[in-house]
């Protein structure tokens, strides 16, 4: 198990390489990158074999001691780590690869691959926390490079805005993890995973804590109401927006109620909390997602809407589905996001009415998108209806009737909005000015997206009947019994049906009348706007704290400036007014000894009391 | 025998003369003057001094010697400096010598 | 000596001293208060015969009266400002200083009054010269050396401060 280290340890080289070494290796950067993040993808595959095989791990050592606490470095190997190792690997190896491709010729290519390393190191060992502690480092650690990241093209005002709100967003979140923290601490006296897990806590306690970590997953995971700032994040680059905001970091988020999920099944509170908010937000994204019209603003808003799935699963008690439905959805949205990234590569526009008819002469773009896209759309026997349906199900079981309407109708958004988008995109007549020299991307392009419309085919059965439901045995660490309902099943499929078949109603054929849903409709200009949030936030937080800081500046200048100024002022002015003591005549000064000769000995007589 | 305090007030009184002339005078040879008449006051006080509380050591007087020797040898070299300053202001009046003035 | 004859000695060189330091003091020209000074040097050395002081005495008359007022006659027809010599200070420090110098003596006064004093009954040394001369050999003779060299360097330090600029 000693090579469990090295998963962690290779991209942090690759990182420190690339920072003293980036700009003199240039477009070389990307081998060692590729070369770090390939290794430790196998290493991660071997993890994970070894973890079917029924080993375990958890290996730790002691950094910091003070007083009772002792502060662990570790690494702890189980099922659901084993599987996010993999996951994170293989998706940031593919994006590298994108990369290649898609960064060629950018003045910053070593800064990129250096980021792109560290961050995959950091989410590496999240994956990997025995301890709620290392879990926040390294929080913290990714939230900073996808800072980073998203400011990658910070010349543009647009893009350093957007990660400053990113970072700015999560800290909020961070804010009651880190409460969650101190309570668990004060309570439980550890923050050792294995400890904590061990021990009995009060419901009240329990769910506290397991909502203000979930504080921390709003905002990581883009939650409402702190998902504002995942489609601003998308003025990086596709490939960033693929690895970071489709795979790995949002689902940090997720991750950490799937770790902490003991804790969370003491608190039923919790466990409802986070199942409302999950549903809320997959149902509000769905329904924004409907009217955008920029390709990655859409692919934003349905990973908002996923990541609710998730928490929705997990929220209503199903575990094994929430994790299922993290680990496909990885895959099939670091495709939708590649494969975006492709399409925008040739076309140099963002927005999908620039786009059209693209099928012919992107064929390999096309026809991974289009999986991609009825995974997501939940059709079997890709990915995305394993695990949706699994999710559905457990909210129905749970006897979660409203979640579980509000999940179906979601659904039905879910498949009408991506085939809205692959049918504006890829099919009908080309509309941009582009269509001419529109060409397929190149091989270290085109081959991540292959790979990844495999998975999205098959990392589904993992969790079917025609697997034995391997995959639910497996991240529960044993029996899974599975009673099919077909009735849901059936309902899943066919809403999702429904809502391909409106999709090219719409926008493939001229069968509905144009003004279904006008432009002037008061619920389209709710939606185009996002609900107006960012607005509200604007006037109510934003604002305010811009004039409390204006406010707190105004302070800092006039008064504490103009006391530390005033006080140099005054010595100025003591000193002025002193200096005419110095005349320059010798007798002056020979007169004020004399006197304070006289002065002192009156003095020494009175206080000898000689008068 | 004229009593010892005699001696001591006028020495004082010698003193407070010399003084004021050395804190008012504006020549500067005047000032040297000035500090002649104080150190023989003091002289005197030292004379006085040996004669009544310690006559058969005379050691005020010997002090005395001492202190003509060092005020000759102070005047000197004060007369050379004036002489000096005389030579490069063309001038030896104390109100013109404030270049340390504010 | 006769108590009645040395009071009036006494006080006769008391209106010298004080009457011919306030002259120095006080004179417009510079070369009678050079006069006036070795006239108050002359009462001094008066007073040291008064007090048995007769060496010391004569020594005043020789160093002072001989020598530091020809010196200081010298010094000032050198700096050639004789008369017109104006008396008020600079800055107008002269009733500051009056007040604070009558202080420092009525102090003095105040103190001497009520002190008493050990006056010895011995006699006073006969024969000062010799006296003198022995402590000088014996008792005091590193002041002595010291003192020599004292004035050997003001000696030479007065000359090369005061010769003239190229000169050796």
């Amino acid at each position: 198990m000693d090579y469990l280290s090295l998963i962690v340890l290779l991209p942090v080289l690759s990182f420190i390489l690339l920072v003293v070494f980036g700009k003199r290796l240039g477009d070389k950067s990307a081998y060692l990158s590729i070369l770090a993040v390939g290794t430790a993808f196998g290493l991660s595959v071997k993890a994970l074999l070894d973890v079917m095989g029924g080993a375990r791990a958890d290996l730790t050592f002691t950094w910091l001691t003070v007083g009772d606490l002792e502060l662990t470095f570790g690494l702890l190997l189980d099922p659901l780590a084993g599987m996010m190792l993999v996951v994170v690997t293989f998706v940031s190896l593919l994006v590298q690869l994108f990369s290649v491709g898609y960064m060629h010729g950018d003045k910053r290519y070593g800064w990129f691959y250096a980021c792109l390393s560290m961050f995959t190191a950091s989410m590496l060992l999240l994956v990997f926390s025995p301890n709620f502690v290392q879990m926040y480092m390294a929080w913290e650690g990714v939230g900073l490079f996808s800072y980073l990241l998203v400011g990658f093209w910070f010349e543009k005002r647009s893009a350093s805005n957007a990660a400053k709100k990113a970072f700015m967003v999560t800290r909020v979140g961070d804010l009651g993890f880190a409460i969650g923290l101190i309570i668990l601490f004060l309570t439980a006296g550890t923050l050792d995973m294995s400890q904590v897990f061990a021990m009995k806590f009060a419901p009240e306690t329990a769910s506290l804590i397991a909502i203000l970590f979930f504080f921390g997953a709003i905002g990581k995971s883009a939650q409402f109401p702190l998902h504002v700032w995942l489609p601003d994040a998308m003025e990086g680059p596709t490939p960033v927006s693929a690895l970071i905001h489709a795979a790995t970091m949002v689902a940090a988020g997720v991750y950490l109620v799937a770790r902490a999920y003991p804790l969370f099944e003491q608190g039923p509170a919790a466990m409802e909390f986070v199942a409302i908010i999950g549903t809320i937000t997959a149902f509000m994204a769905a329904t924004i997602a409907l009217t955008a019209t920029d390709i990655k603003k859409i692919l934003a808003y349905s990973t908002v809407s996923q990541l609710g799935y998730m928490m929705m699963g997990l929220g209503v008690g199903a575990f094994a589905a929430g994790t299922f439905h993290l680990m496909n959805h990885a895959f099939f949205k670091a495709l939708l996001f590649l494969g975006a990234g492709s399409v925008i590569h040739a076309v140099h526009s963002q927005e999908i009415f620039d786009m059209g008819g693209l099928s012919r002469k992107m064929k390999i773009t096309s026809l991974t998108f289009v999986i991609g896209g009825l995974a997501l759309a939940g059709i079997p026997p890709f990915s995305g209806f394993w695990s949706k349906d699994e999710i559905l199900l457990g909210a129905f079981d749970g006897g979660y009737m409203g979640i579980f309407a509000i999940g179906l109708l979601t659904a039905l958004f879910t498949a009408f909005y991506t085939f809205r988008l692959i049918f504006v995109v890829f099919f009908g007549k080309a509309r941009g000015h582009h269509a001419d020299h529109v060409h397929e991307s190149p091989a270290v392009m085109a081959v991540p997206l292959i790979l990844l419309a495999v998975l999205a085919l098959s990392t589904g059965l993992l969790g079917s009947p025609f697997t034995g439901y391997a995959y639910q045995s497996f991240i529960l660490g044993g029996g899974f019994e599975h009673h099919t309902n077909y009735m849901v099943m059936g309902l899943s499929i066919g809403v999702a049906v429904l809502g391909i078949f409106g999709a090219w109603l719409k926008y493939s054929t001229n069968l509905l009348p144009s003004n279904v849903l006008s432009k002037n409709n008061i619920v389209y200009k709710l939606l185009v706007n996002n609900y107006y949030i960012d607005e509200i936030y604007e006037f109510t937080l934003v604002r305010p704290t811009h004039a409390i800081a204006r406010y707190v500046l105004t302070f800092d200048q006039k008064v504490i400036d103009g006391a530390v100024n005033g006080v140099a002022k005054a010595t100025a002015r003591i000193g002025g007014g002193l200096k005419y003591v110095q005349t320059g005549y010798a007798q002056n000064y020979a007169l004020v000894m004399v006197v304070s000769v006289v002065v002192l000995i009156i003095w020494s007589f009175r206080a000898m009391e000689l008068f | 025998m004229i009593p010892l305090s005699y001696y001591l007030i006028l020495s004082g009184v010698l003193f407070a003369i010399g003084m004021a002339g050395v804190l008012l005078r504006r020549n500067a040879v005047a000032v040297l003057l000035s500090v002649e008449i104080m150190l023989n006051s003091a002289n005197l006080n030292f004379v006085a001094f040996s004669r009544y509380i310690a006559p058969e050591q005379a050691s005020g007087q010997i002090f005395a010697l001492f202190v003509m020797a060092v005020g000759a040898a102070e005047v000197a070299v004060g007369l050379a400096l004036i002489l000096m300053i005389y030579r490069n202001m063309q001038s030896v009046n104390l109100d013109q010598f404030n270049i340390f003035r504010w | 000596m006769n108590d009645i004859v040395s009071h009036v000695i006494f006080f006769a060189l008391a209106v010298l001293a004080v009457g011919s330091g306030v002259l120095v003091v006080t004179g417009r020209n510079l070369f009678h208060a050079a006069m006036f000074l070795g006239l108050y040097l002359l009462s001094i050395a008066g007073y040291f015969f008064l007090l048995n002081a007769d060496f010391i005495g004569i020594m005043q008359v020789f160093v002072y009266v001989g020598g530091v007022v020809v010196v200081l006659l010298f010094g000032i027809m050198l700096t050639a400002q004789l008369t017109n010599v104006r008396l008020t200070s600079a800055m107008e420090q002269r009733w500051v200083t009056i007040v604070s110098l009558v202080g420092l003596v009525g102090l003095l006064v105040f103190v001497i009054k009520d002190t008493v004093f050990r006056i010895s009954a011995l006699a006073p040394v006969e024969d000062t010269i010799s006296f003198i001369g022995r402590m000088f050999m014996t008792d005091y003779i590193l002041p002595f050396e010291v003192i020599s060299v004292l004035l050997l360097a003001a000696l030479i330090g007065a000359v090369i401060i005061a010769r003239e600029e190229g000169g050796k």
